[in-house]
């Protein structure tokens, strides 16, 4: 079992390569021989291993940054306590319910937490909720939400806009407008766009999409969103959050809900072109956003509802899930020609 | 332990079990992904009368299983250039269930760890901090150093290094001082 002597360094460096994906065939192939046959090369792995598996943990977990506190190490330690609330509220939803809120540590941390009364009441602030708010919005989860666009002026009233926007973090989303009138989103690499009929239009690159666009969409308004830099139209919930820590000053709003905090960010002085006001209510426990309210003016108004969390698979977000069969075309090649 | 709640015992064996899945996958979000699909099956089984003798066992077969389950099923290859040849997973996956580590040094281990990162340089730390938080890649990062992927990477496999030699140092201190 013992097995031959190896050399601790080279097997260390095809240890580290390994967790790089940096292996050829041939290392992995030596690597898998050592740790088959030498009990000091399993050690080595497994130490490595560890270590890997806390550093992702960590960093899951968002500890990375700053000095690593005892919170973190706590989470890992979860001495016995009293916690057969907490318990039963995890078994009692599926699992990837809770996934899709915060990372699993982190939520049963929360919830612990909460059932010995020491965090909100305690720590609770306009900041502590932006914070959980980012690391919820980090997650690779997909999140559907209701987009209502409301548009208004002296001389008429617009009926409220309705979209559902599908978005994961990492760029990916998927928007329709409620009468169908088109499906847009991205891979992640490529942005698309089709129509109830004709072809599936494909680009790299969403700015250049715009012109081609504004020819062919009737909902012109809505591109100019998605491209204007100042414009946080959500494709992500990260997007407005990194706004509001930019350019907002925010202030935790009393509320008689336990289940939500609310947070409400003004603009700062100085600032163009940006809403004047974003409001957002997360939820206690996850830190998820469950819906946003951002007033560009009075007679302007964008609103956010969350609709449900899923685990969607990576096609998803792809255009042939949206648009099947269809004849694709390169807006990229359209433009040049 | 046995007298905790299933998940909690799992919670608790968290970085082990990611640490594996990491191994297996090379990629952060199919392991957390698998990590979560266990978790559905510790809670289901927390529903079942019987017991379970050896927590720990139990859980890294639930684990190991998820994993191979996980990879046969997701082109893996796709993201990655190259699947992990079928030897090595084998090796990884044999390694991690016949482990009998005492459960002591994970947080031992941990504990040295997090000394070990605070211990780091901001600018080491940070190219820590976008792998493992933002779990980008070896191009992104370089991006952000000015530096080539290829930099990045032996940058990242030098502090790797570091911090394992560092937690072993210091586990070993601990063991000479008890």
């Amino acid at each position: 079992m013992n097995g031959e002597p190896v050399n601790p360094n080279h097997i260390e460096n095809l240890i580290v390569g390994h967790f790089d994906g940096s292996l050829t065939e041939e290392q992995e192939s030596v690597l898998a021989e050592a740790l088959a046959t030498s009990a000091e090369a399993k050690q080595i792995f497994l130490s490595h291993m560890r270590m890997e598996g806390r550093l992702h943990s960590l960093g899951r977990d968002g500890f990375l940054r700053e000095p690593v506190e005892e919170a973190a190490l706590a989470a890992e330690r979860l001495a016995p306590q009293p916690v057969d609330d907490a318990v039963r509220s995890a078994k009692s939803q599926r699992l990837r319910l809770v996934a899709a809120s915060t990372s699993l540590a982190v939520c049963t941390f929360v919830i612990l937490l909460l059932t010995t009364g020491v965090l909100w009441s305690a720590t609770v602030s306009a900041n502590s909720v932006l914070k959980e708010a980012k690391q919820a919005a980090a997650q690779l989860v997909d999140r559907a939400y209701r987009l209502t666009l409301t548009d208004s002026d002296e001389k008429s009233t617009r009926r409220p806009r309705e979209y559902a926007i599908t978005a994961r973090g990492g760029g990916r989303f998927v928007i329709q407008p409620r009468d169908g009138g088109y499906v847009m989103g991205s891979d992640g690499t490529d942005y698309w766009i089709a129509r109830p009929q004709g072809p599936v239009w494909v680009t790299s690159d969403f700015r250049s999409l715009v012109p081609e666009l504004q020819r062919k969409i009737p909902d012109r308004h809505l591109l100019n969103l998605v491209d204007s830099p100042d414009e946080p139209l959500l494709m992500d919930m990260s997007a407005l959050l990194a706004h509001i820590e930019r350019r907002f000053d925010i202030e935790l709003v009393d509320s008689d809900n336990d289940a939500e905090h609310h947070v409400t960010a003004t603009l700062q002085k100085g600032r163009r072109n940006r809403p004047t006001a974003i409001d957002f209510w997360a939820d206690a426990d996850s830190g998820v956003v469950l819906r946003a309210e951002i007033e560009w003016s009075r007679d302007r108004h964008m609103q956010f509802e969350l609709v449900e969390s899923a685990m969607l698979s990576d096609g998803w977000y792809h255009y042939s899930e949206h648009a099947p069969g269809r004849e694709v075309e390169r807006l990229d090649a359209l433009s040049s020609r | 332990m046995d007298e905790m709640p299933l998940i909690q015992q799992y919670l608790q064996l968290r970085s082990e079990f990611m640490g594996y899945l990491y191994a297996m996958t090379r990629d952060a979000e199919l392991a957390e992904e698998i990590y979560q699909n266990a978790a559905v099956v510790v809670i289901e089984k927390a529903e079942q009368p019987e017991t379970i003798r050896d927590f720990r066992a139990w859980a890294k077969e639930v684990v190991r299983r998820q994993a191979l389950h996980a990879i046969r099923a997701k082109a893996t290859t796709a993201r990655h250039g190259r699947a992990m040849s079928p030897e090595l997973l084998e090796a990884v996956s044999n390694v991690f269930t016949q482990d009998e580590s005492a459960g002591s040094i994970v947080p031992d281990e941990a504990g040295a760890l997090r000394q070990c990162l605070d211990g780091l340089p901001a600018d080491k730390r940070e190219l820590v901090a976008m792998r493992y938080e933002r779990d980008s890649r070896f191009d992104q990062i370089a991006v952000h150093t000015g530096s080539t992927a290829a930099a990045a990477q032996r940058a990242l496999s030098r502090i790797r290094r570091m911090l394992h030699e560092c937690i072993e140092r210091r586990m070993q201190l601990a063991e000479e001082a008890s």
